[in-house]
């Protein structure tokens, strides 16, 4: 599965920080730059999804996009080390295993690095969505990002636009592990046929031994072992390339899985259920007239409104 | 086989039922630690053990036996409490971080916060301006009561001996005011009372809203002799997937023995100090009676209508049963789903099953995986679902993995209402003793997850409709049989509220030398 799934992007790009200090904006003494960053995350204010967020009155700056789902920062310091791999006491002993004398290499990045993933959506038939998400993300929030971006490593001050869709492009990785959401079809996702991919392989896999003995020309012991050895060969070969390139596949776009239909969905469904319970017990005729006023108020069709606004989660603000 | 002398006994009973039904409540702070330990040490010989009084049940006791006492006097101490009497680091340090944070802390998980401002509603004792007025110590007796309904008067000499000791102390451990009746400095208990068939008044096992309380409290191994133990395990224990009951493992209500996953979960150590105590969580909260007769009054004839029920009384008490999960008198909802079954049950050898334990407690939900009988959200099936939450899928599915994900949610319940109903300063209530081995696992989780969500229930963001938060929007849906419309409750108001608490430890006789002493050593 690549990085585009259905019909929702899933941005992972590792943005490398800088090594040397910095100063710090309120005071100017030197502080990391990972120290710096964090900072700026940590005053970046949360989605309204508690009582306190909404009474600070700030708002996520990613409620600005109306095309992100989720949105993540994180700092990655360095990767776990899990401590030396396990030994055989019994293999040491009778001194075949390793050396435990000897220390074990642990992993260390060269710097720190700042994590951003984003889950967002693609229109359909985008050719870079990627691109196309980071323009205008950088539109929506262009404050915040310069205030993050001043720490890190080959992103230019002034770049604008263009450096910044480049800049995150090029920290962009391929994770091919989106987790999304809204499926294409109900039920477990169906497997690739594999009937198709081995009748290619078995065929690439005969030819190229068939090549293989005329090239020889002719058949003898040599010839027989190379032709076989040729076919497992580009059998396998064009095994992997075939699967490789069918993950690569985008899946079908899905429609009505956007932000906007989403967050019109949920509104319909919590007004809907304060409909049925104004209704209970309603005759026919009035909850018909009751249904057909609930329409033309809530509007179905209406993406734009009304709707649940973005980077809101109704939560308990209050008691009856 | 539990050490019974070693466990203080309103672990492994509630005394209200048993012949019990006044008590009260005295916190207190300690200012110098060696007064604090000189408290502990005055209060140790008074305290009561869970060894088995002889009582005509015929209940065996051994060549020596305790007589049941006219007062039953049990400690618990908070964190602050534990450092202020000097307990070691080392052993504070391996006490779980919920009980350390302390109840007030923990509001946001509890759901305390809501309203914004909630927890100023609570009682002046639990947030003291200083650390100087901190609760440390919790005392609680619990009397018998005379044929006029008063205390037994050993009650109010027990009172008082307590404060002698204190004055003898010379000021190093003091009683705190503000949490009884007018700021008062006793939290008086009292079983609801109310006339039997000759009129006399007799103390019920009844809560303010009208319903007969606490009836399904787990049964766990060694708490009980062996032949009430396989007896009460049947809807107090677990359901394995043979449909058969068992108790449920010691270490899920004492620490230092193997729990539900198989295993001795980390104490604070030495293990003598955790080993035959536990946690509880207490809790003092206020019922808005008025609000809720109100709420059902208002709703009881609409879904009287909609479920069919003509008769008003009957309307009102089923729609009660349906928020409950048990009818008032007790019977459960999951059992007896309908007017006509309640009834029966009430025709049926003038009521016997309304006082046989079994009927009131030997039912699993696995067969209405819908709620058409009992609502998945009523206040019972959340508190203890039971099988409902099958792991393996409803029972008509085929699988059954019994109460699997229900063992090791399990909460032994303490306490006494507190107040008249009818009281001019709206003291009125249940103070609540939520009692196990893990805080966090246990009371929290319930506290959280089924009492003010419903998601484990498909019942969404709905809370309980007795005891949850109840927001501007909140709901109880009460579904119909296949084909019905279901009936939705409306703008639930909010009918319980909390007055303040804190979560306590509650140590074994061992530790609580130990504490007095000064000896608790970890190494």
């Amino acid at each position: 599965v690549p990085d585009v799934d259905g019909a929702h992007g899933f941005l992972t790009a590792l943005l490398p920080l800088h090594r040397d200090p910095c100063p710090h904006p309120d005071h100017g003494g030197l502080t990391s730059p990972a120290h710096a960053v964090r900072e700026v995350l940590a005053s970046l204010p949360a989605a309204q999804h508690s009582p306190s967020c909404v009474s600070a009155g700030l708002q996520s700056p990613f409620a600005r996009s109306p095309v992100t789902h989720f949105a993540r920062f994180a700092v990655i310091d360095d990767p776990a080390f899990n401590g030396r791999d396990t030994q055989d006491a019994i293999l040491t002993a009778a001194n075949v295993g390793p050396d435990l004398m000897s220390e074990p290499a642990v992993d260390v990045l060269g710097r720190t690095y700042l994590l951003f993933c984003a889950d967002f959506d693609v229109p359909a038939g985008s050719a870079d969505p990627v691109d196309d998400y980071l323009r205008d993300l950088w539109t929506r929030m262009p404050a915040e990002w310069l205030a993050i971006l001043e720490h890190c490593e080959g992103w230019r001050t002034g770049a604008g636009v263009e450096g910044f869709a480049a800049y995150i492009g090029r920290c962009q990785v391929e994770t091919t592990m989106p987790f999304n959401d809204y499926p294409v079809t109900a039920g477990p996702p169906a497997s690739e046929p594999v009937r198709g991919v081995l009748i290619l392989a078995g065929v690439a896999g005969v030819a190229a031994a068939l090549l293989t003995v005329l090239a020889f020309r002719g058949l003898s012991i040599a010839s027989v072992i190379a032709a076989l050895a040729a076919g497992v060969v580009v059998a396998a070969g064009v095994a992997l390339w075939t699967i490789t390139r069918r993950g690569r596949r985008r899946t079908p776009w899905t429609p009505g899985t956007d932000l906007a239909t989403i967050l019109k969905a949920l509104h319909v469904q919590a007004a809907f259920t304060r409909f049925a319970i104004d209704q209970q017990g309603a005759a026919p005729a009035e909850l018909q007239a009751a249904f057909r006023a609930f329409l033309a108020a809530e509007r179905p069709d209406d993406l734009a409104s009304p709707t649940q606004p973005p980077g809101v989660v109704p939560t308990h603000t209050g008691l009856a | 086989m539990l050490d019974l002398a070693d466990i203080q006994g309103n672990v492994l009973t509630a005394y209200g039922k048993l012949g019990f039904p006044k008590g009260c409540v005295l916190l207190f702070h300690v200012g110098e630690a060696a007064a604090g330990r000189a408290f502990v040490e005055r209060l140790r010989p008074q305290v009561t053990t869970a060894l088995r009084w002889p009582s005509a049940k015929q209940v065996k006791t051994g060549p020596l036996a305790v007589p049941r006492p006219p007062v039953t006097l049990n400690v618990a101490f908070t964190f602050r409490g534990l450092l202020a009497l000097e307990t070691p680091v080392r052993t504070l340090r391996g006490l779980p971080d919920e009980f350390i944070d302390g109840m007030a802390a923990r509001a946001g998980v509890l759901g305390d916060i809501a309203p914004f401002g909630a927890c100023a509603a609570w009682d002046p004792v639990w947030r003291p301006a200083e650390d100087a007025a901190a609760v440390h110590v919790l005392v609680m007796l619990n009397a018998q009561a005379t044929d006029a309904g008063e205390p037994a008067p050993e009650l109010a000499k027990t009172v008082a001996e307590l404060r002698r000791i204190l004055a003898e102390l010379g000021g190093g451990v003091t009683l705190l005011a503000g949490h009884g009746p007018g700021g008062g400095d006793l939290q008086p208990l009292s079983a609801i009372y109310e006339p039997d068939a000759a009129g006399a008044l007799r103390p019920t096992p009844k809560e303010h809203f009208g319903f007969v309380d606490a009836i399904s409290d787990p049964v766990f191994h060694g708490q009980l002799p062996a032949h009430a133990s396989r007896d009460r395990a049947v809807g107090g224990g677990k359901i394995d997937r043979d449909g058969h009951w068992t108790p449920l493992a010691t270490g899920e209500f004492l620490l230092g023995y193997a729990d539900e996953a198989q295993e001795i979960a980390g104490a604070a150590m030495p293990l003598s100090f955790s080993r035959n105590g536990t946690f509880f969580a207490y809790r003092k909260l206020h019922q808005n009676v008025d609000r809720f007769e109100a709420m059902i009054d208002a709703a009881a004839p609409r879904f009287g209508a909609a479920f069919g029920v003509e008769d008003p009384a009957e309307a009102r008490l089923f729609l009660m049963a349906k928020i409950a999960g048990r009818w008032p008198d007790g019977l459960p909802v999951a059992a007896f789903p309908t007017v006509a079954a309640w009834r029966t049950a009430h025709a049926d050898a003038a009521g016997a099953a309304i006082t046989d334990p079994r009927a009131l407690n030997a039912f699993t939900y696995g067969a209405d995986a819908d709620g058409a009988g009992c609502p998945l959200g009523a206040h019972a099936r959340r508190m203890n679902p039971r099988d409902a939450l099958d792991p393996l899928g409803p029972a008509k599915a085929g699988g059954s993995g019994g109460s699997q994900l229900n063992n090791r949610r399990r909460i032994l319940r303490r306490g006494l209402p507190y107040g008249a109903r009818d009281a001019a300063d709206g003291e009125h209530g249940i103070v609540l003793l939520a009692v196990c081995a893990s805080l966090f696992r246990q009371f929290e989780f319930v506290q959280q997850q089924w009492l003010n969500y419903g998601l484990d229930f498909n019942a969404g963001n709905d809370t309980c409709p007795l005891v949850g938060i109840h927001d501007a929007n909140a709901k109880f849906v009460i579904p119909a049989a296949p084909g019905g419309a279901p009936f939705i409750l409306d703008r639930l108001p909010q009918l319980v509220e909390m007055r303040g608490g804190d979560y306590f430890f509650t140590p074994s006789l061992t530790a609580l030398r130990m504490i007095g002493q000064g000896l608790v050593d970890p190494t």
